[in-house]
């Protein structure tokens, strides 16, 4: 039961005026393909980042064939109800990579930087992220809302917490601020509908919260200057938080028209891996055909997680050492489901209408891994999927691009540029160092 | 963007470099410590009364430089604890902090070193409201204790409440503008709903969301390398590492008066501190943590008896074992790892396999079959099951935990990007055991260099399976549970833990574990001759777990920080 409303005149007012928050997308405003306004003012590019751990086997998962049409592989066969939306990179590899498994893939491939070891002579291993993850730097350099925050979400409890933020989370602002991720369907309801209701102008409860933030946040100023610089930059976040929170709490609820309704409530707090991505899938697809987010992630397993997949024994990261014939098989068994997951995820994304065409036509996914193989801890020819037509960015049908090794292995943060460029970021490079990039892949490009 | 002091971060970076060269196994401290002997002979056990412990390094001859003051977010327990303070049982029951996240192994070392992220100061704001309208609605709430606001703009009464909740909320005097500010948005929120509970409510969620309630401050007492704590901030810092909670009124009001410096009154304070029931619970937090069960619950072990009851009770038999050790008893704290003894209920006694006590649901004190060989709280299936595979056990994971968090030995990782295919086994049917199955990490010389460091410790546990059971035999063939440390052998784990209980580095490695705790930071060089005494009252006392608190808490390192960082340039 789906509850749809008129747009109100005063929305198209305002979507002219183009300066309110959460605003509709007219249809009369879509050009014919439905990828932009017809003044050329582009509806909304989404990105999203589509994570899971420990790798895949690369003979099962790097497509024989290259070009547009591509056969895809027994690992990315679950993507063919949606491949015409698929650009599959492979032969690239982690340039921005330190010295530990595991780490160097997750934050070289979704930051384009090292991450910073936490050694200790007397203390287990840790690393924190070198920067903010690209999903991070996005929200930035596109300029969204702080009412349109990153949503992070999560689809197992079996994530390590033992090695740092580097391992535990896959959004980070920065060094220091890792950004946790909520795995309850129902937490996800609440976080992006349970303020859809109407504003009550009597009730003085919003007005007297941000009246509290604004004395939250006066304490805050007073305290810094007695603080380190590091302390500083700590609570720098913490007040970027609270005017995020701010700006929500004064964001008026979204206009409830074309494909953007209000969702039935959501009541599961867990579930299979499948069950989590496609209530998951359903919420984040409303929430961005509302406008109401941009950006998500989506941190399907854990990296070095220990995930016991259908119909398996042993947990994930344990089964990729695991050299011998029977458990290798299982591993791409793991990367297949994984897929199958994805490929959801995607289908969903392409059944919500936007326009004349459909929001994964807005969209972009990189979906990727923090090792190519779990078992070497390679990071070389490196699992990457983009998914999506970024609003037309975006070659389509997809390709499978195999990198050439003419001047050596080419460099993942060239995927990382390519995808700012695709979602309109004016960043001119990524990475530092031996690993910088300012390469666009124009193979996946349209 | 390490933020530490220079001589560390070179230290660090020297370590870093040796550790590049060596590749895998164990990093070497960077300070001139020479290497533990490795041929002595098994230590006696303790609690035969002459426990006896390998020969400790020289004391560091560093001079003495406290870590920088850094802020640190209160634990979600410490948290609860504060808001049951300030505002009662039903408004902690409503309160819901956000999660720790830790660092370097420890939630309190997170707690130091990360920042809010934008959905935590959200969680805090939720938290807050829940509970001051939890507080509001509790006749028994402290919150009604000072006055009953008389009308919405009953200003008097609103200010009294900001100034008395205020102190216990930020661990200090809030000075007259705070107040002022508190009072203003009571009487807004009061005048807005035409309620003067409403006053109250907002008073309340104002003083839980703000940072001198969200974070520990400490500023010291001068602009110094090594400034003394306030008397507040010590006081604060004892309190709530020694009870996760904050200071009492009465504790605030000592500091206040000067109490906490001389050394003789910080002592009786934080014995004082000990005689209370938190004193036992914030120990058990700190176990549980190092220890790692919060995953218990929903790790996938494939055993229906190893139902969610029984793996609570798992833990509490471990938590049990460590309050008769450091509580009960108030013994050498070595019996943690060597003790015959354990506590189970019916129910746990029945799903190990031992007599039942006869003593329903509550736990008693056992004596499991001597044929087992269980020796302390290592051979307790809490941690048998945690540190294990689903389907088999994981000596390397057990012997990681042992070298990492027991002796506090850094094991490198395997190097990325170097294809570590091992060997084909051989094709055979015959059944293996987990350690046959592991051959190759002792043989193959690429796995060897970490695994050596790892395996052979967790080796002394294999006749305990990933259920926390007992057995003679996995797969049919018999046991081989002899174990290695450094070149000494041991089998099974009563040897073993005999072996790792005569290790000066295991005694400070307990110390330096609660200080990481208690301090939020983990341990810099100049600290290190400080902590060396520490190690030195602990065992002098007996290596009483409560005399090692006491001497942690008295130490130059526990009472001071570096604020030279805080004039901005």
């Amino acid at each position: 039961m789906i509850r749809r409303h008129q747009l109100k005149r005063r929305t198209f007012l305002r979507g002219l005026g183009g300066a309110m928050l959460a605003l509709p997308v007219l249809e009369c405003m879509m050009d014919r393909h439905g990828i932009a306004l017809a003044q050329g003012i582009p509806l909304p590019k989404r990105f999203g980042v589509f994570f899971w751990g420990n790798g895949v086997r690369l003979d099962r998962w790097v497509p024989t064939s290259t070009g547009a049409g591509y056969a895809l592989s027994p690992a990315l066969a679950p993507l063919q109800p949606v491949k015409d939306y698929v650009n599959v990179v492979t032969n690239y590899e982690i340039k921005a990579r330190g010295p530990r498994g595991h780490h160097d893939g997750v934050s070289g491939m979704l930051s384009g930087v090292e991450f910073i070891s936490l050694p200790h002579p007397n203390s287990g291993f840790s690393s924190k992220f070198g920067g903010p993850s690209i999903d991070n730097l996005l929200h930035s350099d596109l300029g969204i809302s702080e009412s349109k925050p990153v949503l992070n979400l999560r689809t197992v409890d079996d994530i390590i917490d033992g090695e740092g933020p580097t391992l535990q989370f896959i959004s980070h602002r920065g060094p220091d601020e890792p950004q946790p991720a909520t795995r309850s369907p129902a937490d996800v309801y609440t976080q992006l509908f349970g303020s859809f209701a109407a504003p009550d102008n009597t009730d003085p409860r919003n007005a007297l919260r941000t009246s509290v933030l604004d004395l939250v946040k006066g304490d805050i100023e007073r305290l810094q200057p007695r603080l380190s610089r590091n302390d500083r930059q700590r609570l720098d976040a913490h007040l970027t938080g609270v005017s995020e929170l701010r700006s929500r709490i004064l964001a008026l609820p979204p206009e409830i028209t074309g494909s953007c309704a209000l969702p039935e409530p959501v009541t599961a707090t867990a579930g299979t891996l499948r069950e989590v991505v496609d209530l998951h899938a359903d919420l984040l697809a409303m929430a961005f055909a509302c406008d109401i987010r941009q950006v998500a992630t989506m941190q399907f397993t854990g990296s070095v997680g220990f995930t016991v997949f259908p119909g398996m024994t042993a947990g994930h990261h344990d089964l990729t050492h695991q050299d011998v014939p029977e458990a290798q098989d299982n591993v791409h068994a793991t990367t297949v489901h994984t897929m199958e997951c994805f490929s959801s995820l995607m289908q969903k994304m392409r059944a919500m209408p936007e326009g004349a065409g459909n929001v994964l036509d807005n969209s972009l996914w990189l979906a990727t891994s923090d090792t190519a193989e779990g078992l070497a801890h390679s990071v070389a020819d490196y699992p990457i999927v983009l998914c999506g037509r970024a609003g037309g960015a975006m070659r389509f049908p997809g390709v499978h691009l195999r990198g050439s090794e003419i001047l050596g292995r080419r460099n993942t943060n060239d995927v990382l540029m390519s995808i700012l460029s695709a979602m309109g970021s004016p960043r001119t490079s990524i990475g530092s160092g031996g690993s910088q990039s300012s390469t666009v892949i124009r193979e996946i490009l349209s | 963007m390490m933020h530490r002091p220079l001589a560390p971060a070179l230290a660090f970076a020297l370590w870093a470099l040796a550790l590049a060269a060596g590749g895998c196994g164990l990093a070497p401290a960077p300070a001139a410590a020479p290497d533990p002997p490795v041929d002595r002979p098994p230590a006696p056990l303790p609690g035969d009364g002459e426990g006896s412990l390998s020969e400790r390094p020289p004391r560091p001859d560093q001079p003495f430089a406290p870590a920088p003051a850094r802020l640190r977010r209160l634990l979600a327990y410490q948290y609860q604890n504060a808001v049951q303070d300030l505002l009662g049982t039903a408004a902690r029951e409503a309160s819901a902090p956000p999660a720790d996240v830790p660092l370097n192994g420890f939630i309190a070392v997170g707690a130091g070193d990360l920042a809010l992220s934008a959905a935590v100061v959200d969680s805090y704001e939720a938290s807050a409201a829940a509970a001051a309208a939890a507080a509001v609605a509790d006749p028994n709430s402290p919150l009604h204790a000072v006055c009953t606001p008389a009308s919405v703009d009953d200003r008097a009464c609103f200010a009294q409440v900001a100034t008395r909740l205020g102190r216990r909320a930020f661990r200090r005097t809030l000075e007259s503008a705070e107040v002022v500010r508190f009072t203003d948005i009571s009487v807004a929120a009061a005048a807005a709903y035409g309620n003067p509970d409403k006053g109250l409510e907002y008073l309340t969620l104002s003083l839980l969301q703000s940072a001198y309630f969200i974070y520990i401050v400490e500023t010291g007492e001068t602009d110094d390398a090594a400034a003394r704590l306030t008397g507040t901030e010590l006081a604060t810092r004892l309190s709530f590492f020694l009870t996760a909670a904050p200071p009492s009124d009465e504790l605030l009001e000592a500091a206040d008066n000067g109490s906490l410096s001389s050394p003789a009154s910080l002592e009786a304070e934080a014995r004082a501190l000990l005689t209370e029931p938190r004193a036992k619970e914030a120990l058990r937090a700190y176990f549980a943590e190092k220890l790692q069960f919060a995953l218990l619950p929903t790790l996938n072990r494939p055993e229906p008896a190893l139902t969610t009851t029984v793996r609570a009770q798992m833990v509490e038999e471990t938590l049990r074992t460590i309050d008769d050790v450091v509580w009960d008893r108030n013994v050498d704290a070595r019996e943690l790892l060597t003790t015959k003894d354990t506590f189970v209920n019916d129910e746990l006694a029945d799903y190990y396999g031992f007599d039942r006590p006869g003593s329903g649901v509550f736990f008693t004190k056992v004596t499991p079959p001597a044929s087992e060989g269980r020796a302390g709280i290592f051979s307790q299936g809490a941690f048998l099951v945690r540190f294990a595979h689903p389907d088999r056990t994981s000596p390397t994971l057990r012997g990681k935990f042992l070298r990492e968090q027991i002796l506090c030995s850094a094991v490198a990782a395997p190097p990325n990007d170097v294809v570590t295919t091992l060997p084909e086994p051989a094709v055979t049917d015959a059944p293996q055991t987990t350690r046959e199955r592991m051959i190759a990490h002792q043989t193959e010389p690429r796995c060897a260099a970490c695994h050596a460091a790892m395996d052979p410790l967790g080796f002394s546990l294999e006749h305990f399976d990933q259920f926390g059971r007992h057995r003679f035999r996995e797969n049919g063939l018999p046991i081989d549970a002899s174990a290695e440390l450094d070149g000494v052998t041991a089998d099974g784990a009563a040897e073993f833990m005999a072996l790792l209980n005569g290790r000066s580095d295991m005694v400070s490695c307990l110390v330096r574990g609660l200080f990481r705790h208690g301090t939020g930071h983990l341990e810099e060089i100049g600290e290190d001759a400080s902590l060396y005494d520490v190690d030195s009252a602990f065992i002098d006392s007996g290596l009483r777990l409560q005399e090692g608190l006491i001497a942690i808490v008295t130490s130059d390192a526990f009472g001071f920080v570096n604020t030279l960082d805080e004039v901005q340039p």
